[in-house]
């Protein structure tokens, strides 16, 4: 599409010096010296498309010949050629963070992180990286309003030598306006939220924008916004509301209450001014594709943040945690033994707890996942997080119930006694777990938690038993070894899930091809 | 051997390291335990009857001629050090205390082991000493009381005892007692804490911190305009620093073990 003014040869646009260089006889241009000829009309312009028949993903390129793997399935196929007409973006931000980069950064990143796929670690892997622009709906909103409330301040004072502290209540308003300006969010439909979110910001963004030229596509690839502009407004709006609550702007006004606050700037959020244009941001994207699985990684080709599914090679995994567990038998043959059986017991009793809360936990994520890709929304652990808190939380509470656990044994007698003399009360806790967890979330259970609530309370019941022969000690304990084994694997699996994408299948959009 | 493993050292240091740090590691938990093993064989056995026999059956648990057949068991074991049974009614806050003060009151540290019968708490407890600990460790002396505690629980002592100085004479010639189901206990608690570290391993590696919460404040501020303020009730107070006073603070740490090993059980 842009050829060299010397020699016809293809163009590309090079990084470190930012202009247009020939591939042929080196030349460089400007990219003022090439007119947009590819624009149609106003607000759009012509480009060559590549669909793959396999997923239906579609890549924008200003060359006449793509990639031979698909970067959103990993599938290794021609890619179908055709011309289009689209909206043309009003920004676009060049790439700065060369592909030699961002191999450094990755080769630093995966050097780090254990039970990597082999393959994932394989320099020759690191060829899939491939440079695309995506499409980012960039936010100008400005909220407003005027504000009145209570506060108060304290200083202090010296008369004759003596200290005095004055405290001064007061009202106080003012108008305030929040300016938000190319607040960006991922526009294309392809791309994964969670994934993009990850290597935001572009902190040199918002003063190094320039404007669209087709020709900065020149050896890279770009994505189509597929994702209309109303989509984000709401989440920008809640995010700067939350964003205002937490702000300092309010200090003053102490003696408002943050429900007040809230329903201010919920208010003010109704009259807010949003519009938004189109930014093009540049993304190293490589794919790591098992089987029928896909992983991805994407880096930010401003600031060379890298962001990647981190899949877990289970063998790997299996293998270091048998060699793992020999030295750490041997050791535990020193102490263990002389253990006694009954504290054994009561560890097994608390272990138990502690796991069917944290795979209860992933559990949910699990299906709250598996839920948001049936209903193709995209998917953040954090949104979880956000809505349920985090596990820490729990695991704290349980690890002080564990020291505290004669105190627990006798608030939970007294329980027991109140609720009209039951006497198994240690049974209660894991119980009422159970209890709650099946009402509130009934489609959340498996096997594996259910388990770990079973050992919870057979350790329980063994404990307030206290029967003459160990065999039920050891029993209980076994039992709950086993479930608590199950348990992990269960994690594992869920999280080597989180890292894996089933290959997409992308519906056609509304994109007429004018070939 | 020695090119191999610079060969190894220059391409895996880190690896390296590891692995000299866990072995270390082991060899500071398990030297002593291996060094016990290999140097002592079978027990240091002084020349026969160099050692005691005691037999203190204050609870009267045993007839004349059961203590006569124990006795002449006990005595088979002086090689080894001091042979010392005894059983009580009265009551002591704690039987393995209770063991140790019978055996220290006797013969000191001077090598031996003692099985207390505590009829009072209902609980047996073997305890050793000297050259005798380093073969009847505290897991040794659980394991054997695991295995005779049902005697005692069934009312019969002198089986138990029997059965206890039997344990303790088959280790101390340098015997093993089978592992029972604490091994296999072991063997489970090693794989989970395999496990959990290697999850640990996983999720630390894999977790990412979310820039969300803070991106508005990388694209806009909220600005006040016109502010007015209006003082509606002012207060003043004489102010007294307050001045510290200081604390002492001590710290101070439990003493050290009598230098015995020891386990029991419950009957």
């Amino acid at each position: 599409m842009y050829q060299c003014k010397n020699c016809n040869g293809k163009l590309f646009f090079d990084i470190k010096e930012q202009m247009l260089t020939c591939e042929s006889c080196g030349s460089y241009f400007d990219l003022s010296e090439y007119n947009e000829e590819a624009m149609t009309a106003e607000g759009s312009y012509e480009i060559n498309t590549f669909l793959c028949p396999q997923c239906n993903g579609e890549i924008i390129s200003a060359d006449e010949q793509a990639t031979e793997i698909c970067p959103y399935c990993g599938s290794q196929v021609e890619l179908e050629k055709h011309l289009v007409t689209t909206k043309k973006p009003r920004y676009i931000l060049p790439f700065t963070v060369s592909r030699a980069e961002c191999r450094k950064t990755y080769k630093k990143t995966v050097s780090k992180i254990p039970f990597l796929p082999k393959d994932m670690k394989n320099p020759d892997a690191l060829g899939n990286f491939a440079g695309i622009y995506m499409p980012f709906w960039l936010y100008n909103i400005q909220i407003g309003g005027h504000i009145a409330g209570k506060g108060h301040e304290t200083h202090y004072t010296k008369e004759n030598k003596k200290e005095y502290v004055i405290t001064n209540q007061y009202e106080k308003e003012f108008d305030y306006v929040g300016d938000f300006t190319n607040y960006p969010k991922d526009a294309s439909l392809c791309f994964d939220d969670n994934l993009t979110e990850r290597i935001l910001p572009y902190t040199a963004g918002v003063n190094a924008l320039e404007d669209f030229h087709p020709a900065y596509l020149c050896g890279f690839y770009g994505d189509l916004a597929t994702v209309p502009e109303e989509t984000y407004q709401d989440t920008i709006l809640n995010e700067i509301v939350e964003y205002g609550i937490k702000n300092g702007t309010w200090n003053d006004l102490d003696r408002m209450k943050p429900k007040e606050l809230r329903a201010h700037l919920e208010e003010a959020k109704q009259h807010a001014a949003i519009d938004a244009n189109l930014g093009m941001f540049p993304v190293w994207f490589m794919t790591y594709r098992n089987k029928n699985k896909v992983s991805y990684g994407v880096a930010n080709g401003r600031t060379g943040a890298l962001s990647m599914d981190f899949p877990v090679d289970l063998k790997a995994f299996f293998l270091s945690t048998i060699l793992l567990a020999v030295p750490i038998f041997l050791a535990s043959l020193l102490w263990l033994p002389s253990f006694p059986i009954k504290v054994l017991n009561q560890i097994a009793w608390l272990l138990s707890l502690i796991s069917m809360l944290a795979a209860g936990i992933m559990q949910g994520k699990r299906y709250i996942r598996n839920q948001m890709i049936r209903q193709k929304t995209s998917f953040s652990i954090w949104e979880f997080k956000k809505a349920h808190g985090s596990p820490v939380k729990g695991v704290v509470i349980l690890l002080l119930l564990f020291f505290f656990f004669p105190e627990l044994l006798l608030l939970l007698e007294v329980i027991g006694v109140l609720l009209g003399g039951a006497r198994n009360v240690l049974l209660f806790l894991p119980i009422l777990l159970l209890v709650y967890a099946l009402i509130r979330y009934p489609k959340r259970m498996n096997a594996a938690v259910l388990t770990a609530f079973l050992s919870a309370i057979v350790t329980a019941l063994i404990h307030r038993l206290d029967p003459p022969q160990d065999l039920y000690y050891y029993g209980a304990v076994l039992f709950a070894g086993f479930a608590l084994i199950g348990t992990l694997l269960l994690m594992v699996r869920i999280q080597k899930e989180f890292a894996e994408r089933k290959l997409p299948f992308f519906e056609r959009g509304e994109l007429q091809y004018n070939d | 051997m020695i090119e191999k493993i610079k060969k190894y050292y220059k391409t895996n240091k880190k690896q390296f390291y590891w692995i000299t740090i866990v072995a270390l590691l082991l060899l500071s938990l398990l030297g002593k335990e291996i060094l016990t093993l290999v140097l002592s064989p079978g027990g240091r056995a002084n020349a026969a009857g160099f050692y005691h026999v005691d037999i203190d059956d204050d609870a009267d648990l045993l007839n004349e001629e059961e203590e006569a057949a124990l006795w002449a068991q006990m005595s088979e074991l002086t090689a080894y050090g001091n042979m010392v049974f005894a059983t009580t009614y009265s009551y002591d806050e704690n039987t393995a205390k209770h063991a140790q003060r019978i055996y220290k009151s006797r013969y000191g540290h001077t090598p031996g082991a003692i099985l207390l019968i505590d009829a009072y708490h209902r609980e047996i407890w073997v305890a050793a000493t000297g050259s005798a600990k380093r073969m009847l460790t505290s897991a040794v002396c659980y394991e054997i009381t695991d295995r005779t505690y049902p005697y005692a629980s069934d009312g019969d002592y002198y089986a138990c005892a029997h059965a206890t100085f039997d344990r303790m004479g088959e280790v101390l010639r340098g015997g093993f007692l089978l592992p029972g189901l604490r091994i296999v206990i072991s063997l489970c608690l090693s794989l989970i804490l395999a496990l959990v570290i290697n999850l640990w391993r996983v999720f630390a590696s894999r977790k990412y911190v979310p820039q969300t919460e803070n991106l508005p404040n990388l694209y806009g501020i909220y600005r006040k305009r016109g502010t007015k303020k209006e003082i509606y009730q002012s207060r003043k107070k004489r102010y007294y620093e307050s001045s510290d006073s200081g604390g002492d603070s001590f710290s101070g740490g439990g003493g050290g073990g009598g230098g015995f090993s020891g386990g029991g059980h419950s009957f």
